[in-house]
């Protein structure tokens, strides 16, 4: 048989047969290269798997970290909804009022922005959960 | 469709949590943050980046709790979320303030091997790309076969094959530079 990288980590994986492991044993006994390469090939998985042994307990930290970003998320979900209803009230009361000028009233300037923020997935784009907004901090109690 | 999930965790725990039930979300917590954290910290090398990857990862798996149809185990559909979130928290974070992974600490515990078997481990790890990195986590680490490595990532079984081939092929070439040292 050829030299084979495939074979050899077939073996190191315990995915070859036992024809097969013999056909690779006697190439390895005639090839130098082929051998260097198998004994390199255990010997970095097998570091992997001694160094990288032990789980350890999760910190409670993270719970807390969820708890503090989840809480945000809902309590500005529900201010988005809050405000896009308001919105959209306001819109109806500013199509009454400002009907001879559509467009040209703050309201539907506000509105717009409103619904931008809520069309995004559930609570906004991802990064909208890092850092502090003037909301988050509103939410918090700290305004 | 069983009370339960295949993993034993109730589906009615699951639909708690997604619609934002503390307890509920407790309880998910508890069953998997062992597995998150572990697998965070094994492929950041980095207790703080680790801890800031898990959290990163419930957060989002409340959000996205209730798109879980059922179809594969919870189990599967969480590991496969969390490989996911994992990497690109990683990507993200480096992208953002040019992380040197390569040098990262990788110190997780006192009998994890001695001290020269995890600093080699960070090592090699370190030389290699996050795919490659995670595929071989799982399947060193966490003892995964290749059907489960499969389910984790949504590939196929040779797909899984030839990406650990790749992986083993490039883990040897930099275990050869660091020991020719
Ligand atoms: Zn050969």
């Amino acid at each position: 048989m050829r030299c084979s990288d495939e074979l050899i980590i077939r073996r190191l994986d315990g995915e070859l047969s036992p024809e097969g492991e013999e056909e690779l044993e006697i190439h390895l006994k005639g090839c130098a290269a082929c051998r260097k390469k198998a004994s390199d090939l255990v010997a970095s998985a097998g570091i992997l798997r001694k160094g990288l042994l032990k789980d350890s307990d999760p910190p409670e930290t993270i719970w807390r970290a969820v708890m503090e970003k989840t809480r945000v998320g809902y309590a500005r979900l529900r201010f988005y909804r809050a405000a896009a209803a308001a919105a959209a009230a306001a819109l109806i009361i500013s199509g009454v009022f400002l009907s001879r000028s559509p467009g040209e009233g703050y309201l539907s300037g506000f509105s717009s922005l409103v619904f931008e923020s809520v069309s995004e997935e559930e609570w906004g784009p991802d990064g909208a959960l890092e850092g502090d907004t003037v909301i988050d901090m509103f939410l918090r109690g700290e305004l | 469709m069983s009370k339960y999930t295949e993993d034993g965790l109730e589906r009615v725990i699951i639909s708690r949590a997604a619609s934002g039930d503390t307890g509920a979300m407790r309880a998910v917590y508890d069953e998997y943050s062992g597995f998150v954290w572990n697998l965070a910290l094994k492929f950041t090398g980095d207790e703080t980046l680790a801890e800031d990857a898990a959290s990163e990862v419930f957060v989002r798996l409340f959000k996205k709790l209730g798109k879980f149809r059922g179809r594969s185990s919870f189990r599967t559909w969480l590991y496969r979320f969390t490989v996911n979130t994992v990497i690109n928290f990683v990507k993200k974070q480096r992208r953002r303030n040019s992380l040197p992974l390569k040098e990262s600490a990788y110190l997780p515990e006192e009998d994890a091997g001695t001290l020269e078997e995890r600093d080699l481990a960070a090592r090699l790890l370190g030389e290699l790309g996050g795919e490659e990195r995670m595929i071989l986590i799982l399947r060193e680490a966490e003892g995964m076969s290749y059907s489960e490595i499969a389910g984790v990532l949504g590939i196929k079984v040779p797909a899984v094959k030839s990406r650990i081939y790749r992986a083993r092929m490039r883990l040897r070439e930099v275990y050869e530079t660091v020991e020719g040292i």
